[in-house]
């Protein structure tokens, strides 16, 4: 195949599951009673076509556009960090400790350390799986996911005892200083941080496109004993590739906390949580960086554009997340995989059958 | 490469006739029947729980609707998806005049978040209506903003009564219920244990336990018997499992009632009180009948109240004369225990037991005054008031 047809192919395999879910969207609003292409103007105008409202879903597609990468680097390589939530909520919650318990300090200095703080405990969370799977051979996707319920609990158990805010009525941290806020632009809720997102992005592109490490982990996802064979440390690779991504997640709960939140609590990352959805964003942008940029802004979109939904139309806000999961649904089919479009498949089973008879 | 075309055709095809059906579809609008006319929009931006949570969000609904029925005013329900701040900026700036607010999320209505005015002064013009807390006071008591209006149930009245009533009822459990009807550990063999199921450790879910426990360490004083307590206080408000399994080890312990303050946590544990037969308390709205004879009492929170009241003030312009703190008692009907008509169905047929009923609902009713007058102080959690565990001599605290 050539390059043009493969890019074609990649850009269709992520928009026709789009496509085809917002249709399916589409009847279930019409079966509702509501106009679906209003519903849908509604979603677009309100998140791209005003400016306060772009600003927005530029904000909220900062952290995940990190996450997004920070699923990417990992997937890439045929490694499975399932674990970017949890790696997200820890480095939040300790960016957010510093940003409470620190005081009288250089804005700029003090935003600084948050975010070193947030990539460290990321990173830290990210070691243990990378060691067990790098020196005992333990499947890292297991450990990964169930660390996150850990994490959560943990940090529950932390913002309700020794970190709790007794001022306030509900389990959250102390709010941050003035100094670690990211002011916001305007009337907008955009921040700093979302061009500390597109610092992070080029970076990666860099990285993932252009050096050796990136050659090394295409290299590894596509044949990981090959690898191994021709005098790649898979072992190491391993490590630094999880400990990677542990740090552009903690990176983004660091962001989303001083940009956001200002403090934890128990839903500080929302449901389904970033980490997830940044999952979703990894495969919906094929694991490349300018992909990812893209998907990332499109999910926040369908965010933001999910709240104003509910407010003008009387099409309720759980269409939104019908949309999202007909869109993972679909992205799984891969309508045209390497060989054969859909087509082709179906009527090759269709001979099969005939053959069997 | 053809094929896909012709599979692009397809899909774009489908695409505009969907289009071309449904372009058509009508807005429904809000029929006002009785032709009263206000301009005034109100919005209710739920909780976690959503407006569908038989409680607490769906009662405030029901006020919004009544108000939209009687006075002819606009309202809408919100349930954010990208958090509270974000959805009270984009209706303040829609123009609607009150907002009630349910969730536990005030900073950046009260205070200065990044580096952006706090809403309430952003939008001078609207009401905006804060629940279970009030944030709304600097460090001297003075109100900050006068647009925000604070509201407080005395659930801790409703829930010490709720103790009281538990007591009486395990007390006389062989009077008052048939022989076969519950499986209650005996009274003097560990059963004198009730537990609590709460969905989070804070303020607005202890100010729940320490009524629940000041009332039960009164009616066992009265008594003259000891009670021992089981509390856990970070159960979520989403999964009626986990209160299941909660209950079921409460149960177990010899506990024979549960008071549960955690949403839908509840449910579970009522489901469970059924399977053990023995007894659980709901909590938000009347949950009687969701097991009937196996929920005692809920403990009512009635959002509808507030709601209507602030709204119809907005509505006559009176709404600047309001009190920026708003405490609903006992007796003003927001917060109480059910009627326990579900209860009364079970009682067994004999003089004695009605007998006993009626001395148990003079001794409730007593109680209720003696809060009233304030001759019975019950610990207020809301407004940070500590549980003095040192006057609780008839409750152990596991």
């Amino acid at each position: 195949m050539s390059k043009e047809k493969q890019l074609i192919k990649s850009i269709l395999n992520s928009i026709l599951p789009i496509l085809l879910a917002f249709i399916i969207g589409g009847i279930v609003i019409a079966g509702i009673g509501e106009n679906p292409l209003s519903t849908y103007w509604i979603l677009l105008e309100k998140s791209f076509l005003t400016s306060t409202g772009f600003m927005n879903t530029l904000h909220y597609a900062s952290p995940l556009i990190i996450t997004g990468l920070a699923i990417a680097v990992t997937f890439k390589a045929n490694l499975y960090n399932m674990g970017v939530e949890g790696q997200l909520l820890l480095g939040g919650f300790f960016a957010g400790i510093c940003g409470a318990y620190i005081h009288n300090m250089n804005p700029l200095l003090h935003k600084l350390i948050c975010f070193a703080v947030g990539i460290l405990c990321g990173m830290l969370f990210a070691l243990i799986p990378a060691i067990l799977k790098a020196k005992c051979g333990v499947n890292e996707m297991v450990v990964t996911l169930m660390l996150n319920y850990a994490m959560a609990k943990l940090l529950e158990f932390l913002s309700t005892g020794v970190f709790r805010d007794l001022s306030s009525g509900y389990v959250a941290t102390p709010t941050i200083a003035e100094g670690a806020m990211f002011s916001r632009f305007g009337r907008s809720r955009l921040t700093m941080f979302f061009f500390i997102a597109i610092v992070v992005l080029i970076i990666m592109y860099i990285v993932m496109k252009k050096s050796k490490l990136g050659y090394e982990l295409t290299a590894l996802g596509m044949n990981p004993e090959f690898s191994e064979a021709v005098g790649m440390n898979t072992g190491k690779k391993t490590i630094v590739l999880m400990l990677l991504s542990g740090a552009l997640a903690g990176l983004a709960g660091a962001g989303f906390m001083m940009s956001e939140q200002f403090k934890y609590t128990l839903s500080f990352s929302g449901t389904p949580g970033l980490g997830w959805d940044g999952m979703l964003i990894a495969l919906l942008g094929g694991h490349s960086p300018i992909g990812i940029l893209i998907a990332a802004v499109f999910y926040s979109a369908l965010k933001t554009g999910s709240d104003n939904i509910n407010m003008y139309t009387n099409v309720p806000k759980e269409i939104v997340a019908l949309i999202q999961g007909l869109i993972i649904l679909f992205l799984a089919v891969k309508f045209i995989s390497d060989n054969r479009d859909i087509f082709a498949r179906f009527k090759k089973v269709g001979k099969d059958k005939k053959e069997a008879a | 490469m053809n094929k896909m075309k012709k599979f692009l055709g397809v899909v774009l095809t489908v695409t505009m006739a969907v289009g071309l059906f449904t372009g058509c579809g009508a807005k429904s609008e809000e029929n006002k029947e009785n032709g009263a006319k206000s301009d005034v929009k109100i919005a209710i931006v739920c909780d976690s729980a959503g407006q569908n949570d038989n409680g607490y969000n769906q009662s405030a609904v029901a006020g919004a609707k009544k108000v939209a029925d009687e006075l002819g005013v606009e309202y809408k329900v919100v349930e954010p998806t990208n958090g509270v701040p974000a959805a009270l900026e984009t209706l303040s700036g829609d123009g609607y005049n009150v907002i009630f607010s349910l969730e536990y999320d005030f900073d950046a209505l009260i205070k200065v978040v990044g580096g952006s005015k706090p809403i309430a002064e952003m939008y001078p013009d609207t009401t905006f209506v804060i629940f279970n807390d009030n944030p709304n006071i600097d460090a001297s008591g003075n109100v900050l903003h006068k647009n925000v209006i604070s509201v407080l149930f005395d659930v801790h009245e409703a829930s010490y009564i709720a103790g009281a009533l538990s007591v009486q009822a395990l007390e006389n459990a062989d009077v008052l219920f048939a022989a076969n009807q519950y499986k209650f550990t005996p009274i003097d063999q560990g059963g004198r244990t009730i537990g609590f199921v709460g969905g989070t450790n804070s303020n607005g879910i202890t100010v729940f336990s320490y009524g629940f426990i000041e009332g039960i360490n009164q009616a066992a004083a009265d008594l003259g018997v000891n009670y021992d307590y089981y509390a856990k206080y970070d159960a979520g408000f989403s999964d009626p499992a986990t209160g299941s399994t909660v209950a079921g080890t409460f149960y177990n312990q010899g506990a024979n009632l549960v008071y549960a303050v955690a949403g839908s946590v509840g449910d579970g544990v009522a489901a469970k009180a059924k399977e053990e037969s023995k007894l659980a308390i709901h909590v938000d709205a009347d949950k009687d009948a969701l097991q009937p004879g196996y929920i005692l009492t809920s403990v009512i929170k009635n959002t509808e109240v507030p709601v209507y009241d602030i709204t119809k003030a907005v509505v006559e312009g009176t709404i600047s004369e309001t009190e920026n703190l708003q405490t609903f008692s006992l007796a003003s009907g927001a917060t109480s225990i059910t009627d326990l008509t579900e209860i009364q169905k079970v009682l067994a047929d004999t003089d004695e037991a009605k007998a006993k009923w009626d001395e148990i609902i003079k001794y409730l009713d007593d109680l209720k005054a003696k809060i009233g007058d304030g001759s019975i102080k019950v610990t207020n959690a809301q407004v940070g008031e500590e549980l003095d565990t040192a006057s609780c001599t008839n409750i152990t605290i596991k």
